[in-house]
């Protein structure tokens, strides 16, 4: 008996799972009290399927496996699982940032142009940074009004996707003279 | 005949080029930069040399590079695929020059189509119907804004050597205008080598229809119908077919003869395209010519059962054109969709890394053009499209259902793809009602739900998986250089808690 934790996706908190066999072909696999039976076949490396005995239904899957990434292709969809990781809050798809904070890489690629200077304040919308990757230009743009406290990398450098760009710091609106 | 041909080019397009030459007897020889060393595009080839860097600049775009190697060879001829040097006159000239031939239209040709402002003057003197535009100095802002004006916003800003979206931008209104110009220049200037810009009328809900054309050295200039390809995400094509739903016969025959009739205006020979916009009256304006064969001419293919590529061949060493208008008809539908290395999820940014499963859909109707396999790497310096799903079935309906199941059935794993995003755009509503225009994804979101139902169903398979596989720990740095044969299962090397 083995039990694993999956964080599949939109779930914040990791589901145990219990998985039982004696012949690497029969199963039984667990979710708390509720118990179900397998078949469970390897085809190739990286794939196979996996059949429900009570009801003849088959699912066809393939598997790869980094770290603690799972990317399971299950009948045409794809689910990217979590194994034993809490801080599930950081959500693929999120990354556009909506406060204030760092301007990160969204791709990997080439930093083409930075368009402002430490100790700057930017408005909203207003161009922070010119990326280019695979041919593609793209404008990173301040999420709010904001100060820039650093700028952590250079035109012309390679980055990696999530690299800190320009590191940001809320300010509040000026009040206004009456 | 040619004995053996060069291919200018990479990824599935070289590969699908040299399985033509192939099949006539003809040697396929590939470049390659060190970045694609073990790249499919070099396997497929009979012979293959290296250009060596990693840019573009440095390798597939390297004029001097490429002809050294084709005079080395000793080929006869040059095919330039699409993108890349595909469409440089100076590029074409140099061949000729060198005794070997372009596999493509004249350099006069593409010069002229090449060129966005002076295409449009081109077929207004042949009267195609035209986009309204302005071709005047950029720089000179008080004229830009007054031409602005005139036409009309929304306006667009377009590169005058442009293709591809490279260089465009939309603009709403007056406060927009001269960023999104300086931004057009300086992507144009990338891209191109050219910085010169116009502004055109922009057209609302247009249709972005096609017409394949094809000429020879004997005056005869035909085309194979149409090709529909408005489903664009910042303006690249994602989704093609043909026939186009939007065509009536009377329509397809008008268009048809427009394409033909600016094909003849500049003599037209080899490959080409000649785009049009379909507004939602029926009313179609030439956008531009591509002088080159078409990323999607696979649907072409599919339902003329014409070999595009063959005729290439056969027109670049003289021969006449294997068919005749009167011999071309379109049967059943042909889809495309292109699979690219790209985040749906975060604003379809490219994507990279190894592609650790790879499984390609087969079956009756379903053609893949591929340019890589289980294990290569996904670099950020070409461009990110992977493959070409191609599907035919006798009707638009069968074709989508089939596409469907074909994308279902496309797995890669190791890199993020739009393969999700596509299977759920095919069975949108309002693209199976042929209900479609470039603003398409624009106005509709393809949201790709996971079921929550299946949730235990993908755990219970993930733990089974893990459980049964007990494989050694390889380490995971060891197998980190390059491709090695080893099964991708455990290149990972992330099974030692199992």
């Amino acid at each position: 008996m083995t039990t694993y934790k999956f964080t599949p996706p939109y779930c914040d908190e990791p589901v145990p799972v219990k998985v039982d066999t004696n012949d690497n072909r029969f199963f039984e696999v667990c979710f708390e009290e509720r118990c179900s039976q397998w078949e469970f076949h390897w085809e190739n490396d990286d794939g196979g399927w996996a059949r429900n005995p009570q009801t003849g239904m088959l699912h066809k899957f393939y598997i790869y496996v980094v770290e603690e990434n799972i990317h399971l292709w299950l009948d045409g969809y794809l689910w990217h699982i979590e194994r034993e990781t809490p801080q599930a809050k950081r959500r693929q798809g999120a990354t556009g940032e909506k406060e204030v904070g760092d301007i990160t890489a969204p791709m990997p690629g080439n930093v083409l142009k930075i368009l402002v200077n430490q100790g700057d304040t930017v408005e909203p919308n207003q161009p922070l940074v010119i990326m280019e990757s695979m041919k593609m230009e793209m404008t990173l743009s301040a999420p709010a009004k904001a100060w820039v406290s650093e700028i952590t990398c250079e035109p012309g450098q390679l980055v990696e996707m999530n690299t800190v760009l320009v590191k940001m710091e809320a300010v509040k609106d000026e009040p206004v003279l009456s | 005949m040619f004995r053996r041909v060069l291919i200018a080019n990479r990824g599935e397009i070289a590969v699908r080029i040299a399985q033509t030459l192939q099949e006539m007897n003809i040697e396929a020889v590939a470049v390659y930069s060190d970045a694609d060393a073990n790249a499919k595009h070099v396997m497929v080839a009979n012979r293959a040399y290296p250009l060596g860097g990693l840019t573009p600049a440095e390798s597939y775009l390297d004029t001097e590079k490429i002809l050294n190697i084709a005079c080395k060879a000793g080929v006869d001829a040059i095919h330039p695929g699409f993108g890349f040097l595909s469409e440089k006159a100076d590029f074409a000239k140099a061949c000729k020059d060198a005794g070997i031939v372009f596999i493509g239209p004249s350099p006069d040709a593409i010069e002229v189509m090449g060129d966005k402002i002076a295409s449009k003057l081109e077929m207004q003197e042949a009267n195609v119907p035209v986009v309204p535009s302005w071709t005047g100095d950029p720089d000179d802002t008080q004229a830009l804004e007054k031409a602005a004006e005139e036409l009309g916003y929304p306006i667009l800003v377009k590169a005058a050597a442009g293709g591809g979206g490279k260089g465009m931008r939309v603009v709403q209104d007056a406060s927009e205008l001269e960023a999104a110009v300086d931004g057009a220049k300086r992507e144009a200037e990338k891209a191109f080598g050219d910085n010169r810009v116009f502004i055109e009328r922009y057209i609302t809900k247009p249709r972005h229809i096609e017409f394949q054309i094809f000429g020879d050295t004997h005056g005869n200039v035909v085309h194979l119908f149409e090709r529909e390809c408005s489903i664009q995400r910042r303006h690249q094509k994602i989704f093609e077919e043909t026939p186009s739903p939007a065509l009536t016969p009377e329509l397809r025959e008008a268009m048809g003869k427009a394409a033909v009739e600016a094909a003849k205006a500049i003599d037209y020979v080899n490959a080409g395209t000649v785009e049009f916009i379909l507004d939602d009256e029926g009313r179609f304006y030439f956008l531009e010519m591509n002088t080159r064969l078409q990323v999607e001419h696979p649907v072409t293919e599919m339902t003329t059962g014409q070999n595009l590529v063959r005729a290439q061949l056969l027109v670049a060493s003289g021969e006449p054109l294997p068919f005749k208008q009167e011999d071309l008809t379109q049967t059943g539908h042909a889809i495309e969709c292109r699979i690219y290395a790209e985040d749906p999820d975060n604003q379809f940014f490219p994507s990279t890394g190894k592609i650790a499963v790879y499984h390609e859909p087969v079956g009756p109707g379903i053609r893949v053009d591929s340019g890589i396999r289980q294990g290569d790497e996904v670099t950020i310096h070409y461009d990110p499209m992977l493959s070409k799903l191609i599907v035919w079935d006798k009707t638009r309906n069968a074709a989508l259902e089939k596409i469907r199941w074909a994308l279902k059935n496309y797995v890669i794993l190791g890199v993020t793809t739009n393969i999700g995003f596509l299977r759920d755009l095919v069975w949108h509503p309002a693209l199976r009602a042929g209900n479609i225009d470039t603003h398409f994804l624009e106005r509709h979101s393809i949201i790709s739900k996971v079921d929550e139902e299946r949730r235990e169903e993908a755990m219970a398979i993930t733990a089974m998986a893990l459980k049964s596989r007990r494989p050694v720990d390889t380490g995971a740095q060891a197998s980190e250089s390059g491709n090695t044969t080893s099964a991708p299962w455990f290149q990972a090397g992330s099974w030692r808690n199992v």
